[in-house]
């Protein structure tokens, strides 16, 4: 019995899941040794699942064991999630996942309760459950909300605390130089890449919302100076490695500095929109013609088939972004789709 | 960086994978190709989303400095312009790119912010000023159907929602009301013109929207069934719409092997399910939360069963 995949049934779990077939049957279940996952949208249908019966623990625990009803609920999550791993074979399929990590931070919150601790020592703890959670189930989520924690403790100043997270982002930028056997060690290091400088930026502009960068002193122009300078190093890493995640890093780095920068231009906001937003649609626009015939390898064309979460993702966002009309103020004569409210319920308001 | 190059080569040697599928996998794992389709895409929905909020916030706010005729007409400019790429492929007989299909739909978006504010402006259709929705829903439907645009389509389901009444956004959590009672007839209406319009694309565009007009309906019919769960006196009725359509939803999954469908017909149903007992029974008191669990582990126990049948397919 072993407590969780080997590098090589998991790297035999991430092919059958990249080429979209079944870990439990052949030619894979001969490596995978019946280890089983889910898909994306399951994996988060589950985790929700998981999230909730943990709840409906606790609340059980409650009224049959007052007063210890989170240790109880915590051990009981746990103790499910061990049984889903061991016993049914279950990893990365949300379910368990929701109940470790549940159960985890269920007893943290006991022991910081118990102890009346600092704050900073509170998030040290949420950050061990995390920790655990995260490197037992080899997630990345977990481990990456762990570090912020684990950030948060170290009550440092915020741009004490920021250059902790661009470092921290910088040292995992590096770090995936390595050959991982494991995949989800790359996926740990990506996604301290990616959301590291944006948690850094978020900490140094917390208290720096108003800067006048015209009249501000050196110090404040680290806030945007900081993630133009990760965004340059994740580039050329991003490109030299052909990953994603430094490249994504980028984008965010950018995006970052462009809002920090907002008042710069002395533009009004929707200027602002409209210029920028013209000016990434000629780069994409760019960049895409550029790279439709392959230079040193690197295209704009797809490479594979489109997941299927990509394609909902996108009809969601188009869906998200189309204008919608308030309800009408004063109730109108009924219309089409039923319903007393002006055509079934639109509204002209604009 | 890790590589799976060696368990490719290991698959494509017992003849799991054919040789031209195991060197483009092996390819993107050396890096010798490398796709930037996803940041680019992205890129391009950002540039949308900008553009599209900008031009919102400006119709709102510079009105009376800019005029109404001039931003109308500046809109249809902007949005017109937009379709021209997308136009100069179909006449060459090609499919859109990318960013011809982002282009497409920042124009879609550009029309009907220009029109709704029309509309709004100049009353054109008086006491059913509401139709200008459906116009927007014929006119995105017509482009999406030239250009085989599935982004443009999206935008037409969306103003056909709008028509309908149908809001965004949840109403109060708490009382646990997700959504409005009243809700509930116009979403199912819909999600049945939806559902007709489906039917027809079935027989005369070959079926290449079925997923979209699968899904939209799909969602909107579930929260129509959701919003009578939360009614008392619709409560009933509710339960066995939502049975209906998770049935239904779940044979969907089965028979299009989309695991989606099983994730709607569940997850809704457990949502229904668990709305219903917090209404009936206190939902922090030990039955409550002990019916509650049981929903939630059968409902975990059905779409992991569904998982696994979708995944190993038996014959």
């Amino acid at each position: 019995m072993t407590l969780r995949p080997t590098p090589p049934e998991e790297r035999w779990l991430v092919l059958a899941r990249r080429l979209r077939r079944s870990p439990t049957t052949a030619p894979f279940a001969e490596h995978t040794d019946r280890w089983r996952t889910a898909n994306q949208w399951s994996r988060c249908a589950f985790f929700v699942l998981g999230l909730v019966i943990a709840v409906m623990i606790s609340i059980i625990a409650s009224h049959l064991w007052p007063g210890t009803e989170i240790v109880i609920a915590g051990l009981v999550s746990l103790a499910a999630a061990e049984w889903l791993i061991l016993g049914r074979r279950h990893f990365w399929s949300g379910i368990e996942e929701a109940l470790e990590v549940a159960g985890l931070t269920m007893l943290a919150y006991e022991s910081w309760g118990h102890l009346h601790t600092s704050e900073s020592l509170r998030a040290f703890c949420l950050g061990v459950a995390l920790a655990i959670a995260g490197l037992r189930l080899l997630n990345p989520l977990f481990t990456t909300l762990a570090v912020v924690a684990f950030v948060v403790a170290l009550d440092a100043p915020p741009m004490g605390a920021a250059l902790v997270c661009y470092g921290v982002g910088l040292g995992a930028l590096l770090a995936g130089a390595y050959q991982f056997r494991r995949p989800s060690n790359d996926l740990m290091l990506d996604c301290l890449v990616v959301a590291m400088p944006v948690a850094g930026y978020l900490w140094s502009a917390a208290r720096n919302l108003t800067t006048d960068y015209l009249h501000a002193g050196p110090s404040a122009w680290l806030v945007p100076v900081c993630p133009l300078v990760f965004a340059a190093i994740a580039l050329i890493i991003g490109l030299g490695r052909r990953t994603h995640a430094p490249l994504v890093a980028f984008m965010l780095c950018v995006a970052c500095a462009a809002y920090d920068l907002r008042r710069l231009t002395g533009l009004s906001l929707e200027t602002r929109l409209i210029v920028w937003g013209c000016v990434l649609l000629l780069v994409s626009m760019t960049l895409e013609r550029f790279l439709r015939v392959p230079r040193q390898g690197i295209t704009s064309r797809p490479l594979g088939h489109e997941e299927d979460s990509v394609g909902v993702l996108g009809m969601v966002g188009s869906a998200v972004l189309t204008p919608h009309s308030s309800l009408p103020k004063a109730a109108q004569p009924l219309e089409g789709g039923g319903g007393h409210f002006g055509g079934g319920g639109a509204g002209g308001e604009y | 960086m890790h590589s799976l190059e060696k368990e490719l080569r290991e698959l494509a040697a017992e003849g799991a994978l054919d040789s031209a599928a195991a060197a483009r996998a092996i390819a993107a794992e050396r890096r010798t190709v490398f796709s930037l389709f996803g940041e680019l895409r992205a890129a391009l929905y950002a540039a949308v989303a900008l553009v599209v909020t900008g031009v919102g916030i400006l119709v709102k706010e510079h009105l009376d400095r800019i005029g109404p005729l001039t931003l109308m007409f500046a809109l249809a400019l902007a949005g017109g312009a937009c379709y021209v790429p997308a136009i100069r492929a179909r006449l060459r007989g090609a499919a859109c790119s990318s960013v011809a299909d982002y282009l497409l739909l920042l124009g879609a978006l550009l029309v009907s912010a220009d029109l709704g504010y029309a509309e709004t402006q100049f009353h054109w259709l008086g006491a059913n000023w509401s139709r200008h929705l459906l116009i927007l829903t014929a006119f995105h439907a017509f482009t999406a159907y030239i250009f085989e645009s599935r982004r443009v389509l999206s935008v037409a389901l969306t103003s056909l929602a709008g028509w309908f009444g149908i809001e965004r956004g949840p109403g109060s959590i708490t009382s646990w009301q997700l959504v409005t009672p009243a809700l509930g007839l116009r979403a199912l209406l819909c999600a049945g013109v939806m559902f007709v319009w489906r039917a027809i694309d079935q027989h005369t565009n070959g079926a290449r929207f079925r997923e979209m007009f699968e899904h939209f309906a799909a969602n909107l019919a579930f929260w129509g069934a959701l919003s009578w769960c939360s009614d008392t006196h619709l409560r009933v009725v509710g339960v066995l719409a939502l049975l209906a359509l998770a049935w239904v939803a779940v044979r969907a999954a089965l028979r299009s092997a989309t695991e989606l469908f099983a994730v709607y017909g569940v997850g809704y149903t457990a949502l229904g399910l668990s709305i219903v007992v917090g209404q009936v029974i206190e939902l922090s008191s030990l039955s409550g939360a002990v019916v509650v669990l049981v929903i939630v582990l059968t409902a975990a126990a059905v779409l992991r069963y569904l998982h696994d049948r979708l995944k190993d397919p038996r014959p």
